[in-house]
């Protein structure tokens, strides 16, 4: 089996997954107004990491002398090392994988020289790596906002297949004006903290984050372990950008993920629930069809924003927090019911006895990620 | 975990050729830039598909390549769920998020077309051929810093379970002047 041995998070709510987590529990959100940042023209909301506690952190962390790390390096060498530290496991070790998840990189750079290495995402992930000593060449994947998902189903292949008994999965993004100027341009932003599934939802908030989750092969689980059971990815075969009106992709992974399991023992989903009109509805449209309506279902993005690369993994590290303490978390930002398929958005911390959550995602390329996670 | 994989089909395109099953089937006539290059592969395979030419270049690259691949391989009248695909390459989409970056610097167009940003991700390409062939499988993009068929090989082992019977897979890079597709179709 595959356990969740470590976890952090490092976010605008905090720099380990426990700030992360009593944050969210408490109510807070990341998310504030931010005018003239990056030199963008208009005011946007978004969740932003406190840089000057972040470097203050990474020094902590004795960086080599000479190297210098990218506000993105540094935010996920943070937070794997964290994850790493609680896991207790031995990062250098030849059988432990790093995977990187990331939608940008470090694409600010960009504005400088089109020719800076620091520029591919293969480098960061390299380098990520070697800071804990691990010689392995990382796998990174860079799937659009399904991607820090897609990086927990391969860790769990990797292991799966016996090349690796551990792996280090990281999620990470930092904004930019690049970011910021794109989903602009989709008019895809709220002017105000989002509000995941409500009928007056009219757009997302952009978040940075790096988050970690050390997975590792075990014979047997302590009671209270989170595992990865399964995961899949579908396409939609419909659109670049625009989410599907069936949910064809999102129906399937939902469908394969299923197979064979009852919907009654699902404790939650945890949707991607940007707030934007068309994602929520698809999302409701999927779960329907995949008969699970009747589940909770909650949202994050109102405390962190759309952290892009890191969203999956983050996500899933509240989300398994909040099932080994048997509660469902309420969806911040929601009042009043606005899909079509109505479904069962919290609105208060609810106790549950389920064993079982799933996390989805959807993402531009028409990808959608289900995950399965389990409470042993 | 890892089942034995056949190659049913494979497509090379670079340095101004387009190569089927190890065979030339296109020179460019001279030595054209890489997108007039791409369009006149286009125009070889008599092709009729407007949505082409609101691609990026990785995405045209990656979408040739696919046709050439998957010509008679693949039913595009029907729906194929146990169809994944696999793509690897080392610069993401840097290629075009040079030339967003450069659209962003005139403030009367740090608003650009949202179709312009779209394609600012590398896994566009994979979303690019699914719509194309009514692919609803599993599709991915990795990154890393050379091509490498043992660590695509055991990729794509790995995402072939007993729901997928076909990958199209490979590497698909396109960055200023250098492009180069390797694609494969396998089976298990």
């Amino acid at each position: 089996m595959i356990v969740i041995a470590g976890d952090s998070i490092v976010s605008a709510l905090g720099f380990t997954a426990d700030d992360n987590y009593l944050s969210v529990k408490s109510g807070a959100s990341g998310v504030k107004r931010y005018e003239g940042l990056y030199g963008v023209p208009e005011p946007f909301m978004a969740s932003l990491i406190n840089q000057e506690a972040l470097d203050a952190k990474f020094a902590a962390l004795n960086p080599p002398h000479g190297e210098e790390y990218s506000p993105l390096e540094r935010t996920a060498i943070l937070s794997a090392s964290d994850a790493i530290l609680q896991a207790g496991v031995n990062a250098a070790h030849p059988r432990t994988v790093f995977i990187f998840s990331s939608t940008k990189g470090n694409i600010e750079y960009l504005d400088a020289n089109i020719s800076d290495e620091r520029l591919y995402l293969w480098r960061s992930a390299q380098r990520i790596a070697s800071f804990f000593g691990n010689a392995n060449t990382p796998v990174v994947v860079s799937n659009a906002c399904i991607s820090g998902a897609y990086a927990l189903l391969t860790a769990r292949r990797e292991i799966l297949s016996g090349r690796y008994d551990c792996a280090v999965v990281t999620g990470a993004d930092r904004l930019s004006k690049f970011i910021v100027s794109g989903f602009q341009s989709f008019k895809a932003l709220s002017g105000k903290i989002c509000k995941p599934f409500d009928a007056a939802r009219d757009g997302l908030n952009l978040g940075e984050a790096a988050a970690t989750i050390v997975l590792q092969r075990r014979q047997e689980a302590t009671k209270g372990d989170i595992l990865l059971e399964d995961g899949a990815v579908r396409n939609d075969a419909n659109h670049i950008s625009g989410p599907s009106r069936t949910g064809e992709g999102l129906y399937l992974a939902l469908s394969r993920i299923m197979r064979g399991r009852d919907s009654a023992d699902i404790a939650f989903v945890n949707a991607h629930g940007t707030a934007t009109p068309y994602n929520d509805e698809m999302e409701s449209i999927a779960l329907h069809r995949a008969g699970l309506d009747a589940v909770p279902v909650n949202g994050l993005k109102a405390c962190f924003g759309h952290t892009l690369g890191a969203a999956g993994v983050l996500e899933s590290i509240i989300s398994a927090r909040a099932l080994q303490e048997g509660v469902i978390l309420p969806t911040q930002g929601f009042e009043q019911s606005g899909t079509t398929c109505p479904l069962a958005v919290t609105c208060a911390i609810l106790p549950t006895e389920k064993s079982y959550f799933i996390k989805i995602l959807s993402g531009f390329g028409g990808c959608n990620a289900a995950l399965l996670f389990k409470k042993a | 975990m890892s089942a034995q994989l056949n190659i049913l089909s494979q497509c090379s395109i670079r340095n101004g050729c387009v190569y089927k099953n190890g065979n030339k089937v296109f020179e460019a006539p001279q030595e054209p830039n890489p997108p007039a290059f791409l369009a006149a592969v286009y125009r070889e395979l008599r092709l009729d598909y407007r949505k082409f030419f609101k691609m990026d270049n990785l995405s045209k690259l990656a979408f040739l390549a696919s046709e050439v691949l998957l010509d008679g391989w693949i039913d595009r009248d029907v729906p194929h769920q146990d169809i994944a695909v696999i793509l690897f390459n080392r610069s993401a989409s840097l290629d075009i998020d040079a030339i967003y970056r450069q659209t962003i610097q005139d403030k009367d167009k740090f608003f650009p077309s949202p179709s312009e940003f779209v394609y600012t991700l590398p896994n566009i390409m994979t979303g690019e051929i699914a719509i194309r062939n009514k692919i609803f499988g599993e599709t991915a993009c990795f990154i890393s810093e050379q091509m490498n068929v043992a660590d695509l090989y055991l990729k794509v082992s790995d995402v072939m379970d007993d729901t997928v019977r076909q990958c199209l897979c490979g590497w698909v890079e396109y960055f200023g002047n250098h492009y180069a597709a390797e694609l494969l179709l396998v089976e298990k």
